[in-house]
Formats: structure tokens, sequence, C-alpha cells
């Protein structure tokens, strides 16, 4: 935030010396003096195409003062660029508005993601204590338990133990399937 | 991040030691908290005796139900139910958003991943999903927080097996996906300016006639239009228009015009929320007015604070 203002017053500060070389470049170079001539003109006379057509160096009148038509335009712009300078507060505070507008999206799309995540949360939660319960329960207890014993004993059995015990592993996989499949689905 | 393996060794492990489902359960849930890791949703105790009874490959997994409170878009958590999400070893495999690239950016997009979907080839990006909590007919997990570049649309969910067995897209015709909203001030490069030329010099944004203009429109980065008229003779008025149409879900959500005398048509902000705006600053500029500072010449300030899909162009 103290950056941004820095940025904005080197930005505000440029507008104004921008404003001024402008104001500088409307006057345009000095004017050697046998070059300004001819009638002094009333501004208040001339309509805005014939204004437009004079030349940089003809003489003009405005409330009492002689001056260049360049030398007029160049007093009108740095009068504006002063009053630019004041603008800076207003681009400050326009500046921090939509700054606070940009973290206010942020926040509220954070918030409503963290509410309504919630409510999967709790659903998933639902669906947990159901397993939960199908695990604690003891006849799944039991059978998970001598199904971890047959794995066990089938990894160090002869041949034919092994024929006995494949016949039980399969009783107890199908009792446990139908459990599990039951428990998720309710 | 269980291997098919590892995965029913450590329930060995737990059955023999601990003789009891719910504490395997409990470890499982436990591990994949935070991480992308996969962790087991529901009890499978009947997995350790597939390298006994040798468990057949079970049909192909079927979605049928994404849970109405799930929250399709990124970083939202999302369950979805069905039917054979594990491999017959009990083992995890991979849930899947599928999106489609934004339309204004269709040529030359290359897709990061070609896929197929209900038979036909199509063009989409796969997003796994993280946090997962599996069960065989259910699959918890979050929508990845950092998907960009892509706008509101019709998505759709497949899970991967790990045995390679694949479901079809969930829905059929598609679930809604809302993107990420960013915010922005729209540039004055991409705002149209219909200028007023009722003053003896008349310049809005990079426009004027008279030169040189005043180079502001590269100076300040925040303004969407920047007027300047000058009325060295007579007092003039006039309008500006500064218009633009947003695309791909971008709306204007803001305009601000700073309060200059003899600037903007009374409003100071309004928050019109549509892509589609026409900003009328009307300017009053008075060689001899009451306010002195004023004398001739005024600039106006308007900007423009639009919202929309995060890394998706507006224009």
């Amino acid at each position: 935030m103290h950056g941004r203002s820095k940025v904005l017053n080197f930005s505000a500060a440029l507008i104004v010396s921008g404003m001024c070389a402008f104001a500088l470049s409307a006057a345009g170079p000095a004017v050697p003096q046998a070059t300004i001539g001819g009638p002094v003109l009333k501004i208040e006379t001339l309509t805005k195409a014939q204004f437009r057509a004079l030349s940089p160096n003809q003489l003009i009148s405005y409330k009492g003062q002689v001056m260049t038509k360049a030398a007029f335009m160049a007093q009108r712009f740095a009068a504006w660029s002063k009053n630019q300078a004041t603008m800076q507060e207003s681009l400050q505070k326009l500046h921090a508005k939509f700054a606070a507008a940009q973290a206010d999206l942020a926040h509220r799309q954070r918030a409503d993601l963290a509410a309504r995540n919630a409510k999967v949360l709790a659903e998933l939660s639902k669906f947990q204590q159901q397993a939960a319960l199908l695990a604690q329960s003891p006849s799944y207890v039991a059978l998970s338990r001598e199904a971890a014993q047959l794995v066990a004993r089938y990894a160090v059995a002869s041949s034919a133990e092994k024929a006995q015990l494949k016949l039980r592993a399969s009783q107890l996989y199908n009792q446990l399937r139908q459990m599990e499949l039951k428990g998720e689905s309710q | 991040m269980f291997g098919p393996s590892a995965m029913v060794r450590a329930m060995l492990r737990c059955g023999a030691l601990l003789a009891t489902v719910f504490i395997c359960l409990t470890l499982f849930a436990g591990a994949g908290a935070a991480a992308t890791s996969t962790a087991a949703l529901s009890a499978i105790a009947s997995a350790q005796l597939c390298g006994i009874v040798g468990c057949q490959k079970p049909p192909a997994p079927v979605i049928t139900l994404l849970n109405p409170a799930s929250v399709v878009q990124p970083g939202g958590a999302v369950l979805l139910r069905g039917t054979n999400f594990m491999d017959a070893n009990g083992n995890f495999g991979k849930a899947v958003l599928i999106l489609s690239p934004p339309a204004s950016t269709g040529a030359g997009f290359v897709s990061r991943n070609p896929w197929t979907v209900s038979g036909v080839a199509s063009f989409g990006t796969q997003y796994p999903l993280e946090n997962l909590r599996w069960g065989d007919t259910a699959v918890y997990g979050t929508i990845p927080a950092n998907i960009a570049g892509v706008t509101d649309q019709l998505a759709t969910f497949e899970i991967l097996r790990s045995d390679g067995s694949t479901s079809s897209p969930f829905t059929p015709q598609g679930v809604q996906f809302y993107a990420t909203r960013t915010f922005a001030v729209l540039p004055m490069s991409d705002v149209q300016v219909k200028c007023s030329q009722a003053a003896d010099q008349n310049q809005c944004n990079g426009w004027a006639d008279y030169s040189p203009p005043l180079p502001l429109a590269t100076w300040y980065p925040y303004e969407t239009g920047f007027s300047v008229h000058t009325a060295f003779l007579t007092k003039e008025s006039g309008d500006d228009l500064y218009g633009v149409a947003l695309k791909n879900g971008w709306i204007v959500i803001q305009i601000v015009q700073i309060v200059v005398p003899d600037c903007g048509n009374g409003q100071q902000e309004v928050h019109p929320m549509v892509p589609q705006v026409t900003w009328d600053m009307g300017w009053i500029a008075d060689p001899n007015p009451a306010d002195p500072g004023m004398e001739g010449q005024l600039g106006c300030y308007v900007s423009f604070g639009i919202s929309g899909p995060f890394g998706v162009p507006w224009k």
C-alpha cells in the first residue's frame, strides 16, 4: 500500500511535470521580435475556426493583456497544470478504492468457498461415520482379524494347508465384501 | 502416496497388529489430510484376501451422483458417489475434472491433454482432484485452486481406476463449473472512445485534435478514460462517450469518476454489473468561470473496475 502511494505520487509528479513541459512546448521556441506583428486581435471577437487558423505568432489581446497566440495557450495550459496538482489526492483515493474492491472480491470469494466447502465436508463426515460404524461392528472386526491371521498363515502354509485356507479365504472375502458394500450403500 | 502393493501391505499390518479396520481407517485418513495423497474412505478389509482368492477385475466404475452440496469451482470440495471406484485389490485411482479452453482462445490453442469423452475425441484439460478420500462407492476431493485461463462452463468428472478402467463422463451433459474471479482496472487501450470536439482543443485518452496530445495515457495506469477540453474563447460543453463490450464472462462492476467541477453527468460511482457499458462523461469548459483556476480548460477522469475469470482475456 505504501509502495503504491509512492507510485501514485510519482505518477502525479509526472503528470504535473508533463503539463509544464507541454505548456512550454505550446509556447514554442522563442519567437524573433521581427516575426511578431500584424494587428492585435481581440480574442473575444474570434470564432473557433478563426482562432484555430491563427498562426502561433499572431498577437492577441485577452483581458487587456497582449501576447502571442502561443503564449496565450501556454498560459492556459500552465494554469490548468497547476490545478491538476491538486488531483493527486483524488487519484490516491481512487487507487485506494480499487485496491479495496480487489481485496473485497478476494475476501468474499474465500469466505464463500470456505462456507460451501464446509457443507461438503459435513456430507463427507456422514459417509465416514457410516464407514466407521461398519469398521467398529464386532462381526466385521472379527472377520477382519481372521482374514489377517489367515493371510499370515497362508504365507508359510504347505500346499495342502493352502488349499484349505484358500477355501476359507474365499468365504471370508465374500462375507467381508458384502458387509462393505452394504455399509457404503447406507 | 500409497501404491497398490503398499496399500495391501499396510492393511495387513493393521490387520495383524491392531486387529481393527477402524484404526486403519483413522491412520489412512490422517495421512492424507493436507497433501494430494489418497486416503481410504471406507472399510476395505476384504482386499487383503485378494492375493489368495484371486479377486476378479470389477466392472468399470460408474459415477451416479455428484453430491448437491459440491462446489464445482477452483478450490471447491466435491463428493462423487457411484460403484466400483476401487479395483479388485482395494487400490485407489484418480478422479479428474475435465474442462474446455475458453472459446475465444480456440484458434491456436493447444490442449495440454487430449481426452476422449464418450468415445468421441475431444480436447479438454484434466484436473486431478486433490486431497482425495476414496471408497468403493464414494470419492471426496478438492478441485485444484490454481486453475486459471478457463471460463465458466459445463464440466465433467471421471474416475480413472488404478487398474486402467475408466468411468463415463459425469454428467454426459456436464455440470456447471464457475471460474475464480479476479479484478482489474480496464486500461485506456481497451476502451472505445467517442470524443466531443465542441471545445477549441479536445483530447480523449491518446486521441486529440491538436498536437502533440498530452501523454497521460502512458503515465497513469489506473484510468480508463481521460478527457481534456480547452475553451479559449467562449464557454463550451460536450459529452465524451467511453464504451466497452467485455467478453468471456467479464463484467464492469464499478465505474468511478473523480470529482472535478464541470466534469461528469452527476454520477460519481455506479455498479453496472454488465459486460457492455457506455459512460457519458459530460463536461463544461468555461474561459471565465466563477471558480478561479479552472479557466477554460479541464481534465476529467473515469475508471472502470472490471471482474472476470482469472487468466482469461476480456477482449
